[in-house]
């Protein structure tokens, strides 16, 4: 292999992987996004404010006091695997109306709120 | 025909076929019944034609219980009573108020809304209330802003109010009565005792007396309280002289069962998108407002009482100041990554939006007012005070008294609303500070007195019989809230009305 072609193809290699990073993080980021922020509620309340719900459900949740606990206990059931941000937001929703349905409900700050909902904000206060 | 007690002789007697006691809302519905008959009504009424100070006075007493309003302040001592200061809103009792709830001790009426139902038809044209209707679809037809929010029918009901102008007693009612020939109405004519028989089984006469010191004497076949339930239940208290514990009260229960409305603001609602809640405020055309219920099983599955919610705009509109982190599962991943201008524009937008909306009267946050029966509770009560007023008889002493019932009830209807808003997705419902906290914050009651003479078919569970009568003495009556054995969520007057026609439909098959 000529010097110039091996030069071209590490090159070519390393961007690749390099692309290949970014996007893996962005996609990461993406997802911890979505997690970190529980939709309707973001319609409603600030991130303080969220984070603050957050932090007081930890503190009478201390088992889940941890950020890998947390995101698995949230994505469960869920299929994060060839799936995009969309269909994360869109699953979290159906768990949220469980929630609600089953009245796995927290009230943090007299907000009447899913559990799963106050798993975000806890993710949130980690983040 | 109008007679001014002050200027009476002492000593005068005045003589009828039926005495009424009380002209406020319940005693000028009474007495209008017999407009034009053959029958003497002699209506009496504490106080003048308009506010009186010295009289208002008679109506002072002590509150040795739960914290409450002065007595002085929660009701009006003159012709047409409080109705000079009532608001207006009107809705039937529910069907399954009237029902025992095994979860409410003493809950349970002796008779049931079908009872009531022909008696609110006319009570809507004494209080000038538009049609005997209170179907959702009836209304919903009469305005196309009206919709209803999308919750479960099976857990929550729409409750129609309907709006008095409010009628004023004093001025609607006054000419009338004035001009009759066979209603006679005494103003300044304070009742301070009633005397029965030497049987205790029938009532003689009843002595009247204003500030002028003078003393006069009434007699009639029937007798009927309709002074509100604190001073009827004092009157019964303080006619003491031939029975120790007072007329009506062998099974020491007049003055007992004293209830209030609690109307309490219980949370915040705040949707997460535009709702139209024209149903649910006052309507100008129509005359309405709509309240949301809960089912009648739905009570029973969480023991509650029941109460219901009404929607009061926040002046505070927090979401103004929100960063607000659209996530719309449309937004595509350019959006997501431009997010923080995406946001910025939206925020914008929103806010702008908002602004509008107002105008419109669509808002996004909305204070949650509970309007809640409290549970019957024999110790929550009226007793005599040793203090007298300046005719003689002893103050009233409100001893209010609420069960931790009240509390729970409020807080889990505001949960149950909560969990239908986050079911339906259109919002989060926010618990009051006083309601997500065990602190001892003071409930309001409605300045809605009821309960001291309470029905019931047995006298040792009550004062009156269904028929309004009280349980040993065959001609003394009592009319209004004073009699109700619960409260039912909305505000008494319309079953107060009721209630009284149906008392006097009574004693006219007496006289036949």
């Amino acid at each position: 292999m000529k010097r110039r072609h091996f030069v071209k193809i590490n090159l070519l290699g390393s961007t690749s992987l390099l692309l290949f990073g970014i996007g893996c993080t962005s996609e990461n980021d993406h997802i911890d996004y979505v997690l970190t922020t529980p939709t309707n509620l973001s319609k409603i309340l600030n991130n303080k404010s969220i984070e603050d719900i957050g932090k007081k459900y930890l503190k009478n949740n201390p088992s889940e006091n941890n950020y890998a606990v947390l995101k698995k206990k949230l994505l469960k059931n869920i299929d994060v695997l060839d799936h995009d941000s969309n269909f994360i937001i869109k699953s979290l929703g159906k768990k949220i109306k469980l929630d609600y349905e089953n009245e796995n409900i927290c009230v943090v700050d007299g907000w009447i709120l899913s559990e799963t909902e106050v798993r975000q904000c806890a993710l949130n206060h980690l983040k | 025909m109008h007679i001014d007690a002050r200027k009476l002789e002492n000593g005068s007697i005045i003589e009828g076929d039926i005495c009424i006691v009380g002209a406020g809302i319940s005693g000028i519905s009474l007495a209008l019944e017999w407009l034009n008959s053959e029958q003497k009504v002699i209506l009496l009424e504490g106080g003048g034609f308009e506010y009186d100070d010295k009289v208002q006075e008679l109506y002072n007493g002590k509150n040795t219980g739960y914290n409450y309003f002065p007595l002085k302040a929660t009701r009006l001592h003159q012709f047409g009573g409080t109705s000079a200061l009532w608001a207006g809103a009107c809705s039937p009792i529910d069907e399954f108020d009237f029902k025992k709830r095994d979860w409410i001790p003493h809950s349970g009426w002796p008779i049931s809304k079908m009872d009531l139902d022909k008696y609110y038809v006319k009570a809507h044209e004494i209080l000038d209330l538009g049609p005997f209707n209170y179907e959702l679809d009836y209304w919903l037809k009469k305005d196309p802003s009206f919709s209803t929010l999308p919750l479960n029918n099976n857990v929550f009901w729409n409750k129609i109010w309907q709006f008095s102008p409010p009628t004023r007693f004093s001025k609607k009612y006054k000419n009338t009565i004035e001009n009759s020939s066979n209603i006679y109405l005494y103003t300044y004519a304070n009742v301070v005792n009633l005397t029965s028989n030497k049987s205790i089984d029938r009532i003689q006469d009843i002595t009247i007396k204003n500030y002028t010191g003078n003393t006069h004497t009434v007699r009639a076949k029937q007798f009927i309280l309709a002074c509100g339930a604190i001073q009827n239940s004092r009157l019964l208290l303080a006619s003491n002289k031939q029975v120790k514990n007072g007329l009506g009260n062998q099974n020491d229960l007049v003055g007992r069962f004293f209830m209030e409305h609690i109307e309490f603001p219980s949370g915040e609602l705040w949707f997460t998108k535009e709702q139209s809640m024209n149903l649910y405020h006052s309507n100008k055309l129509t005359h309405t407002s709509t309240e949301l219920a809960l089912k009648e099983n739905i009570q029973s599955k969480y023991q509650i009482l029941n109460g219901t919610i009404s929607f009061s705009p926040l002046r505070n509109m927090k979401v103004g100041k929100s960063k607000i982190q659209n996530l719309d599962s449309e937004i595509d991943k350019q959006k997501k990554i431009n997010l923080q201008e995406t946001l910025v524009d939206r925020f914008k937008h929103k806010f702008l939006k908002f602004k509008t909306d107002q105008i419109k009267n669509i808002q996004k946050a909305y204070q949650l007012y509970i309007r809640m029966e409290q549970a019957p509770n024999p110790n929550s009560r009226i007793l005599l005070s040793k203090e007298k007023d300046s005719l003689g008889v002893p103050y009233a002493n409100l001893n209010w008294e609420l069960t931790s019932l009240e509390k729970k009830s409020l807080r889990k209807i505001i949960e149950i609303l909560g969990l239908q808003i986050g079911i339906s997705d259109i919002g989060r419902v926010k618990l009051s500070e006083y309601l997500s906290s065990n602190s001892n914050h003071e409930l309001n009651g409605g300045f809605h007195h009821m309960g001291t003479t309470r029905m019931s078919d047995n006298p040792k569970n009550g004062v009156v019989d269904r028929n309004c009568k009280v349980f040993g003495i065959e001609n003394l009556f009592v009319a209004g809230s004073a009699c109700f054995p619960t409260a039912g969520a909305p505000n008494p007057t319309l079953t107060i009305v009721a209630l009284s026609l149906r008392l006097s439909d009574y004693i006219k098959n007496l006289e036949k």
